[in-house]
């Protein structure tokens, strides 16, 4: 609070920067992403924008001389990063390199309005926010970030976590599956590996039979 | 299933989603944005919707489930909660976006897994798969008790299960897949590894 | 397999949005089809964010007009998030469904990119067809351009620059042939007359010469022409 009231002061002079924000690193900001998907956390939300708030109306001046068009760049980066935390993907990078592309991805949207007088937003196109391919490997860094997520819904109220699991998370996770076969967790891992690949395997040698 | 090649060139509206579903499978959504519950409208009126697995990982033409409405209620949040069933298995063609943005497709049902009866392996799948409902209060409820022994329904619903990325099971999506089920849940399933050739 | 990338300094100038469309959309296929320059741009993009928001911008915002900025920003961000947060809906997955165009029996997926371009007329003269894809970029034209088996494009020196992306088959001109992915851009100065046996399908974007005088980074560089 008392950063909210000393920059209400806006006139008084030799004021150092108090309002400087946080210096948040990765793993708190990430946290904060998560907080906001599941839970639509305001406060989680407020931090991470005043966090990237300066940053982002700083490389938004470079592109565009007028404040109106700073500042539309840092409400629509900021409100598609409060709409699309859900698609934040934990092993695809830092939650700073997935603000700046948002933020790219806004601007060249909006110099294309400005220049082209087109309404295309084709920047998502360009840039796919939500990427498909998941390369091998990486089935199981993918599901441990799934497991990350669901340590946080653990947080939530049981009704709610529900639907949330019914609409996101269909799956088991391995400790469920490792658990219910009563087997320690390593063998259900070695065991999903091993059965992944030899279905790859199997997938090379049974395109011919499948077509006949 | 001859009844599941009804509707050739029908037009339905289409849910992407990260869901991953075969012939009978069950899942519970929660819709609030608007072309979505202009979705349940028709979809309610008329022939169902067809969620469509995505990022669609497949190498072929999109393959989607068509699902009826089996329940709907409003959550705590006061959103709407929809209980759906999978009717079968349809491809897609000509997608296009209405006025809305709501997703359309023209289908072609398709042919998944033929009749099997259980085998040894399967009842042991049936086993493992029934003490899991029983723990599952999710699963229990939206099923509502419903559960059918029968090796395809069992197999399907593992594979709806296990934690496996989305796009190794879009290889089940095919009607010859069968065989490959039961090779990849033997393997994670039993202590006993099939071969391919103990399947011939 | 392809030996024909954009340049660092395009992949540099891509990965910040500061190409024009029709370049940017080029650059997005060629990468979506080269895991080499897939890695770089990844690689690039890490970089700028880390030079735009990391702890050496924070610290240059300090010592320039942060101060100002910050203190005044307060107020208005407060207002700002109100507004953000009101809002109660989540982006659904962006779903993509390829785009297929049909021409001379033949069918192509075209990239993502330009899946959701308005795509003109195919205009046909010969084995050549050309559709244009309706970007309204002013002076930069771009189109897809299908040549039929034992097709070939007139000779011709390009005016101002001409960039071929090769989607699907092949072709071959005086410097060498060419596979789906490979990247040509070519300035004024250079002659060709590609030649293609089996057919291909290609995206070009070519500029005016008139243009060209003013300079290629302008042209390249929407920014830059807002600006100045």
């Amino acid at each position: 609070m008392q950063v909210i009231s000393g920059a209400l002061q806006k006139n008084q002079e030799g004021i150092k920067p108090i309002a400087m924000p946080a210096d948040f690193d990765n793993k708190t900001l990430t946290r904060f992403v998560i907080a906001i998907a599941l839970k639509r956390d305001k406060q989680a939300f407020t931090s991470l924008f005043k966090f990237f708030a300066p940053k982002i109306k700083r490389v938004a001046a470079t592109r565009f001389n007028n404040s109106e068009q700073v500042n539309e760049v840092l409400q629509e980066t900021m409100a598609i990063v409060w709409r699309k935390a859900h698609l934040f993907n934990i092993d695809k990078g830092a939650v700073t390199t997935w603000v700046y592309t948002i933020m790219r991805n806004v601007s060249f949207d909006m110099l294309r309005k400005v220049q082209a007088n087109k309404e295309d937003n084709l920047s998502d196109d360009i840039w796919p926010l939500a990427e498909r391919n998941i390369g091998e490997g990486e089935i199981f860094a993918d599901h441990l970030a799934k497991k990350h997520m669901l340590t946080c819904l653990e947080q939530l109220p049981q009704n709610q976590q529900m639907v949330v699991k019914g609409f996101y998370f269909l799956e088991m996770s391995q400790e469920q599956l490792a658990r219910q076969l009563d087997l320690p967790l390593g063998t259900i891992k070695s065991r999903l590996r091993l059965a992944l690949s030899k279905l790859k395997l199997q997938l090379g040698d049974d395109n011919d039979q499948a077509s006949s | 299933m001859d009844m599941c090649l009804q509707g050739a060139g029908m037009k339905l509206p289409i849910f992407p989603l990260p869901v991953f579903m075969l012939p009978q499978g069950m899942t519970r959504l929660k819709i609030f944005e608007p072309r979505y519950l202009k979705m349940v409208k028709i979809a309610s009126k008329e022939n169902g919707f067809a969620i469509l697995l995505d990022p669609w990982h497949g190498d072929s033409m999109p393959v989607a489930s068509w699902v009826e409405i089996t329940n709907f209620g409003t959550g705590d949040d006061g959103f709407l909660l929809l209980d759906v069933r999978c009717k079968g298995l349809v491809a897609i063609s000509a997608a296009y976006r209405d006025q809305d943005n709501l997703m359309w497709g023209s289908i072609a049902p398709l042919e998944h897994w033929p009749e099997h009866r259980h085998d040894q392996l399967t009842r042991v799948f049936s086993r493992l798969l029934q003490a899991f409902f029983m723990q599952s209060e999710g699963l229990s409820g939206l099923y509502s008790g419903d559960f059918i022994d029968q090796p395809n329904w069992v197999l399907a619903r593992w594979l709806e299960l296990l934690p496996i990325a989305n796009q190794h099971k879009v290889h089940f999506l095919k009607a010859s897949s069968y065989d490959s089920a039961l090779l990849l849940l033997s393997m994670i399933l039993s202590e006993n590894n099939l071969r391919l050739s103990d399947l011939k | 397999m392809i030996r024909h990338h954009p340049k660092e300094t395009l992949l540099k100038a891509f990965a910040g949005g500061e190409l024009a469309a029709s370049l940017s959309a080029a650059i997005a296929i060629h990468v979506d089809m080269c895991p080499l320059c897939q890695e770089k741009t990844a690689a690039i993009t890490r970089e700028q964010a880390m030079k735009s928001f990391g702890r050496e911008a924070l610290s240059a915002d300090i010592n320039s007009s942060g101060v100002d900025s910050c203190q005044q920003a307060e107020t208005d961000y407060d207002d700002m998030i109100q507004v953000i947060v009101a809002d109660e809906q989540i982006a659904p997955v962006p779903l993509r469904i390829p785009k297929k165009i049909t021409l001379h029996g033949q069918e192509f997926t075209l990239p993502q990119a330009i899946a959701n371009l308005q795509l003109g007329k195919f205009r046909h003269l010969g084995k050549l067809s050309r559709a244009r894809l309706l970007l309204g970029e002013g002076p930069i034209h771009t189109s897809l351009l299908h040549l039929q088996p034992g097709g070939s494009v007139p000779e011709h020196t390009h005016k101002g620059y001409e960039l071929t992306l090769l989607l699907a088959g092949e072709f071959h001109d005086e410097q060498g042939s060419y596979v789906p992915g490979d990247f040509m851009m070519l300035d004024g100065r250079h002659t060709h007359t590609p030649v293609s046996e089996q057919g291909c399908l290609c995206y070009t974007v070519v500029s005016d010469a008139l243009h060209f005088t003013q300079g290629i980074n302008k042209l390249l560089n929407p920014i830059a022409a807002l600006i100045y």
